[in-house]
């Protein structure tokens, strides 16, 4: 499939989908309360649409999209279609940054202290898993690497949590560790937009270099590829795009590992030409997931998205295991 | 005419020096084998040669140009290098990995422009894989891969081709192939330097041979010169009596 016609397609479905989601939720809308958007006076549906079901659009197309892309850019530079940033332990380490300013109140003093917290956590885990697992890393010792990361991130988030305050804290940081879209506000997407947006915008900047990646680092450097300045940029946009999204809407795992492995032969296994569509498949998986989120749950059955992700992606992942395996002895 | 000279290299890990002074010129297009035993600095003294590292002393220049005042991309766009494993990580079409070769000459955001078709379509055309163009490369047998390698080396068009063990790994019809490949490479105006294992190869292909033993030139010149009954049994501790002399093979039919 050429690349244009992919993204194509990919957007139209994502227009469509995304349509479909704003009618999607406890109250019943119809038309009309799309068409009073643009009226002087909104009513009550008109409300929900605009404060509530855009603002959590909006938010899921942009944490989609940022997990897409990352876990694209990652395969592609790592050369392995297991690093996913849930998978290495990127968004754990984005979860104990924004758990880090939440807990000390950072969140309080500055607006952007959260999301800010989240990119720096998220920096961090990647930096730390790049210096573990290089590029000539094994599968194996990418994975192992990243449970290390995982389990260091995780461990420091469980003594937050034990030294919360108090209970209500504790829950507050254990629902939000979860992954959710349902509280999403004008506001959060707000301080998401700037973080996620440059983050995509650096991740497709590393895109052309990811093809002659696959090559070999040696290789690489003899197209011209100056690879210490493709590291940093792969670092900074996996930051940005995920720990942007991890501190306003939590961990949603799996995105980033099910989404390039299902588009990559439709690219032709071109790794650069795989960044774009992983995010835009990013931002549909996301959206179809929370749509299904809003489907299942009642109101005495809260379902957070991140759970129904992981559900569906960690089968997925053993079973990318075992393919791989297969493979490579 | 490209020159390329190597002057007063050295370069080493810590107390261990890998290349201990070189010093060889390259004045005119041709076929070079660098041979020579397991950690002779052969891969090092190829990666000095193409820019890929940087030396402790010494230069490296093109046309008596330093290598380290060249951009990366602008040192890609004349030096071709083919590391020792290089298959792709990901299964591409044939096509698709031919054209990497042309990333130093891509803009960003552009698709291939016609002159990267004309040079992708030549330099299949000139190993053969052309009828292979759409097939993965994870379909393809080890000559045929081997043979994709090269033509994404060749489609780079720089004046040097590096190339590290290009034919390990093939059988002695696919060996022939590849050399005759790059031989012809050599003929139309390009510097061929490359490291090989097999010296009778070295003696049938190169027009000099340049023999390395602890990171240091022992031998350099035509093949029966350079791979002399003498500079074989000090270097390689082998007897070889009257010097390495290639084997009369001869293709029967191409494949």
């Amino acid at each position: 499939m050429k690349p244009f016609s992919l993204n194509l397609a990919l957007a139209g479905l994502l227009l469509l989908f995304s349509g479909l989601s704003l009618f999607c939720g406890n109250a019943a809308l119809d038309l009309a309360s799309l068409t009073g958007l643009f009226g002087q006076d909104p009513g009550l549906d008109t409300l929900i649409l605009q404060e509530i079901r855009l603002p959590r659009l909006a938010l899921g197309l942009l944490v989609g999209a940022g997990l897409g892309g990352a876990g694209a850019v990652l395969q592609g530079f790592l050369r392995n279609p297991l690093a996913d940033p849930g998978v290495v332990g990127v968004s754990a380490s984005a979860g104990f940054g924004a758990v880090l300013a939440l807990y000390f109140g950072l969140s309080g003093l500055f607006a952007l202290a959260l999301p800010l917290a989240g990119v720096i956590g998220a920096a961090s885990g990647v930096a730390l898993l790049f210096l573990i697992a290089g590029p000539r890393a094994s599968a194996t010792t990418l994975i192992l690497s990243g449970v290390a990361v995982n389990a260091l991130a995780g461990a420091l988030t469980a003594l937050m949590m034990n030294l919360s305050p108090n209970p209500w804290a504790l829950a507050e940081i254990a629902y939000w560790l979860m992954g959710s879209l349902k509280d999403a506000s004008w506001n959060e997407v707000g301080f998401a937009v700037p973080l996620i947006l440059s983050g995509l915008a650096i991740l497709l900047f590393c895109a052309p270099a990811l093809d002659a990646l696959s090559l070999g680092e040696d290789a690489a450097r003899s197209l011209g590829i100056d690879l210490s300045r493709l590291r940093l940029a792969v670092v900074a946009g996996t930051a940005l795009a995920v720990g942007g999204g991890v501190a306003v809407a939590g961990a949603i795992g799996f995105v980033g590992l099910v989404v390039p492995h299902i588009l990559r032969p439709l690219t032709g296994y071109r790794p650069g030409a795989l960044v774009l569509p992983s995010m835009l498949g990013g931002a549909l998986l996301v959206v179809l997931a929370d749509m299904a989120i809003r489907l299942l749950s009642g109101p005495g059955l809260p379902l957070y998205l991140g759970v129904l992700t992981a559900l569906i992606g960690a089968p997925f992942f053993l079973w990318l295991v075992r393919a791989s395996q297969k493979v490579a002895p | 005419m490209t020159t390329l000279s190597l002057q007063d290299l050295r370069f080493g890990y810590g107390e261990r020096r890998l290349i201990d002074g070189l010093d060889l010129d390259f004045p005119a297009a041709g076929l070079t084998a660098l041979v020579g035993p397991n950690g002779a600095g052969k891969s090092t003294c190829l990666k000095l040669a193409a820019g890929l590292l940087e030396p402790a002393t010494g230069h490296v220049s093109l046309d008596g140009v330093h290598l380290s005042t060249l951009s990366p991309r602008e040192r890609a766009r004349r030096i071709g290098y083919l590391p020792p494993d290089g298959r792709s990580a990901w299964p591409m079409t044939v096509e698709a990995v031919v054209a990497l070769g042309r990333v130093p000459w891509r803009k960003p955001l552009r698709q291939l422009s016609p002159e990267d078709q004309t040079a992708i379509e030549a330099a299949m055309e000139q190993t053969g894989v052309a009828a292979l163009a759409d097939r993965r490369v994870d379909s393809l047998s080890s000559g045929e891969q081997a043979r994709v390698l090269i033509a994404r080396t060749l489609a780079g068009e720089g004046d040097v081709l590096v190339l590290d063990e290009p034919t390990a790994a093939l059988d002695i019809h696919h060996q022939l192939v590849v050399m005759d490949m790059l031989k012809q490479a050599a003929t139309s105006g390009r510097h061929v330097l490359l490291a090989v294992h097999a010296l009778d190869l070295a003696a049938r292909y190169a027009d000099r041979v340049i023999v390395l033993a602890n990171g240091k030139v022992r031998a350099d010149g035509p093949p029966g010169q350079a791979l002399s009954e003498a500079v074989v049994s000090e270097v390689f501790g082998i007897r070889a009596p009257g010097g390495i002399q290639p084997t009369p093979l001869r293709e029967l039919a191409p494949d």
